[in-house]
């Protein structure tokens, strides 16, 4: 656990001194969110039945292109050698980036979602699954997305790698996520699919660092 | 080039102890038949034909590492540095191939022709359903193409066997095509068995995110300029992608339970019994694509070997 | 922390054994014909040397020789090279060792403070007091809560050369320390350099600047690499 605290509050730091990384993505999320009215059509009913797969695919994105930058800065300012070189178990330093970056990027996300289901038509009484799916979901969406940030991390125009690594990984959570919405607005017991989503974020908590860890290490040329 | 590679192992002379490797492989392959058994899609009936192979394997296994430890372990460190020296493994893919080139042609054309000209109609889909001597194959070709993929990613990682790496770029390219073409002709099936092209099948769609899957391996490895950075890259992200395929496997089952939209029942409704005269085509195309695939990894392979040991002594004389 | 993993053969000695023991006779570090590809290109091949407590190596070369990646491989960051490495050392590498990079593994946004107490705190050696004497040694005393992005080069350099000042690692692998510092922090860094091979420790470190005529070389250059001991004996 050494490093943990040390990374997580210096994390915490580096987000105050420039808040637009911590901002852009949930404007991001907002923004895409208030596209599809826009785009499909006002219609209460047809909004309230796209709302689950617009949301989701609306915090997905954002959360992936929020992580391109995760590991980004630390490699070219030469951070992550440093990190890398350090004596602490890489796996503990690279959870406490991932939950500062949660804190900091996933968690806005999943506070401000209530207010656009609203505005998407969703009845409030399922305003709480939507809450919990995504308070399960989006911890997971860092972590597999961070595995794809680790082996882009050294690439030029890795953006658009990352998205083509990441997406297909993520349909589990999104399939998950969307459906316990999906459920929820049928007026089924949704609880079995969140407890899925946790399944898969246990997975993801457990094992996804080791192979962050071990992504960072190839990308860095061991 | 020198081959410079700890042997982690000595000789184990007593079979009272076993060696911590023994329990890695068990676990590796007890993981290897549950993945396989669980993401099994194809609708052939003997689904115990498989859990036969599996119990041959076992018990090949049980008499051989449990056994007679240490046959066992001596040709496995044999495989290990045979297999694992691209020297070694170009010398003997060579011997291999024309064998294996042989096997699959036969059983290639056996298969189609019987499959599709003499084979009998199906009794609901008449002569439509002679794709699957097609889509079959090319599917479990790609699910089984990314199971490698991932098993010989772990090895890469555990052991940092260049022939592994070397193994993982030299399948991903024949597994997205045979993803393709498992979703092209499901697609041309589909349209007199559906009335449409594509629709989202859970079986179709798991494809597609296959595809995906292999894409992003490709693309991977065609990013990173150093082949050993990207070898590596490209077996942890086939590590990844492996578990990951096995979750959305159960996802999108689940995503189509819930939306139930329409399945593509291959046979019908009268369930997945397959009349042994189509069954034995379909299993001589399958083994065929199988060798197939074999002998297009090992050509990829051994044009990868040449290509990365270049400055070698005996890629020299090979060549020359 | 004992890493299982290490492939550099860093089996750690005992307390007992290395009290029995001379360390500059037996050599932290032992390199065996390292040879090193990269992008089609043999950057050097065949480079033994034997690296002993109180030794002052520099890695010299044109540019694209190598110096980077030798030191990468010799610090246990780039894991593609023929041939053999072994730090024989009283604890891990990643104990010993400072690393200080080619690029100064500084975050702009933060001072040069939070900068080096996160370091610290990696390193076990959190001490805000020793920090602060650090950045004053070198030349920094009043800067320490200004972020590093309004530092200039050099002084962002010195304030990643301040952990030459803080205690605890035998082991210093530096990329080019001395640029873009100004003559008296080259001096200033020189002292540092020596007083800790005089201590006891081994530096490693890649410039064109020759400390002194005694400096141990490894020179690099076209495909191959040389030692140049010739005058190390001679001042010892």
């Amino acid at each position: 656990m050494k490093g943990f605290s040390a990374t997580l509050r210096r994390e915490v730091l580096l987000a105050m001194r420039s808040p637009a990384e911590v901002i852009n993505p949930l404007f991001f999320f907002v923004v895409v969110v208030s596209l599809f009215p826009l785009a499909v059509s006002p219609a209460p009913e047809l909004l309230r039945e796209m709302a689950p797969g617009v949301i989701w695919v609306a915090a997905l994105l954002a959360v992936m292109l929020s992580l391109d930058g995760l590991f980004r800065t630390d490699e070219e300012t030469g951070v992550l050698d440093q990190l890398l070189v350090a004596p602490v178990e890489l796996y503990f330093t690279v959870l406490a980036k991932i939950l500062a970056h949660w804190l900091l990027v996933g968690l806005p996300l999943v506070l401000v979602a209530p207010v656009l289901g609203y505005m998407l038509q969703l009845p409030v009484s399922v305003l709480g699954t939507l809450m919990s799916g995504l308070l399960l979901g989006t911890p997971s969406l860092m972590v597999i997305g961070a595995i794809g940030a680790s082996l882009t991390v050294g690439l030029r125009r890795g953006s658009m790698l990352l998205a083509l690594l990441v997406l297909p990984l993520y349909i589990p959570v999104l399939v998950f996520g969307a459906g316990s919405l999906g459920r929820a607005l049928e007026a089924l017991p949704v609880n079995p699919v969140l407890a899925v989503l946790g399944a898969v974020l246990a997975l993801a908590l457990s094992l996804g660092p080791f192979a962050i860890a071990l992504g960072l290490r190839i990308s860095t040329g061991d | 080039m020198q081959e410079s590679r700890a042997v982690h192992r000595s000789q184990t002379t007593g079979s009272a102890k076993l060696p911590g490797h023994f329990y890695l492989i068990s676990l590796v392959a007890l993981l290897a038949a549950v993945l396989t058994w669980f993401i099994w899609s194809a609708p052939v009936r003997p689904r115990t034909v498989w859990l036969g192979g599996g119990w041959v394997f076992g018990v090949a296994f049980y008499f051989g590492a449990l056994r007679y430890p240490d046959l066992y372990w001596r040709t496995l460190e044999r495989w290990y540095h045979e297999l694992g020296s691209p020297r070694y493994f170009y010398r003997f893919s060579g011997l291999w191939l024309p064998w294996l080139v042989g096997i699959a042609v036969v059983l290639c054309l056996t298969g189609l022709i019987w499959g599709l000209a003499f084979a009998p109609p199906h009794h609901e889909q008449g002569n439509s359903y002679r794709i699957i001597y097609l889509h079959v194959p090319a599917s479990s070709a790609a699910l089984m193409g990314y199971m490698a993929m991932g098993v010989a990613g772990l090895v890469a990682l555990v052991w940092r066997l260049k022939m592994a790496e070397i193994m993982i770029k030299a399948i991903a390219p024949f597994g997205a095509v045979m993803a393709a073409i498992s979703l092209i002709s499901g697609a041309i099936w589909g349209r007199p068995t559906w009335g449409t092209y594509w629709i989202w099948d859970a079986r179709l769609t798991s494809m597609l995110i296959l595809l995906f899957l292999y894409l992003g391996v490709i693309a991977l490895q065609n990013a990173i300029r150093d082949p050993r950075q990207a070898g590596r890259a490209a077996s942890l992200l086939s590590v990844v992608g492996v578990i990951n395929v096995v979750i959305v496997r159960y996802s999108v089952d689940w995503w189509q339970s819930l939306h139930q939209g329409s399945s593509m029942s291959m046979f019908g409704t009268a369930g997945s019994a397959i009349h042994p005269s189509m069954l034995a085509p379909l299993l001589l195309s399958m083994f065929g694509i199988y060798f197939l695939y074999a002998v297009t990894v090992l050509i990829r392979a051994r044009t990868e070997i040449l290509w990365r040991e270049r400055k070698s002594n005996w890629v020299r004389e090979e060549v020359s | 922390m004992n890493d299982p993993n290490d492939r550099h053969g860093n089996a750690p000695l005992s307390q007992v054994e290395l009290s029995q023991v001379d360390l500059s006779q037996v050599g932290l570090l032992q390199v065996d014909a390292l040879g090193c590809e990269r992008d089609d290109r043999t950057l050097f091949a065949g480079l033994s040397f034997t690296a002993g407590a109180g030794d002052i190596w520099q890695v010299a070369g044109p540019n694209g020789a190598g110096k980077t990646t030798l030191l990468r491989i010799l610090a246990g960051l780039f894991g593609f090279y023929d041939g053999r490495l072994r730090w024989q050392l009283p604890a891990t590498l990643r104990e010993s060792m400072l690393y200080l990079g080619h690029r100064a593994g500084l975050r702009e946004e933060l001072t040069p403070l939070e900068n080096l107490s996160w370091l610290s705190a990696l390193h076990g050696q959190k001490q805000d007091a020793a920090l602060m004497a650090a950045l004053s040694a070198v030349g920094l005393g009043g800067f320490e809560d200004l972020p590093v992005a309004h530092l200039s080069a050099g002084q962002k350099r010195r304030v990643a050369l301040a952990r030459l000042w803080l205690p605890g690692k035998p082991v210093w692998i530096l990329d080019e320390p001395f640029t873009a510092i100004d003559a008296d922090g080259v001096a200033l860094v020189e002292a540092q350099l020596r007083s800790h091979a005089a201590a006891g420790g081994l530096v490693i470190y890649t410039s064109h600047h020759q400390l002194a005529a005694d400096t141990r070389q490894i020179l690099l250059g076209q495909g191959e690499a040389r030692i140049n001991t010739a005058h190390a004996g001679a001042a010892a």
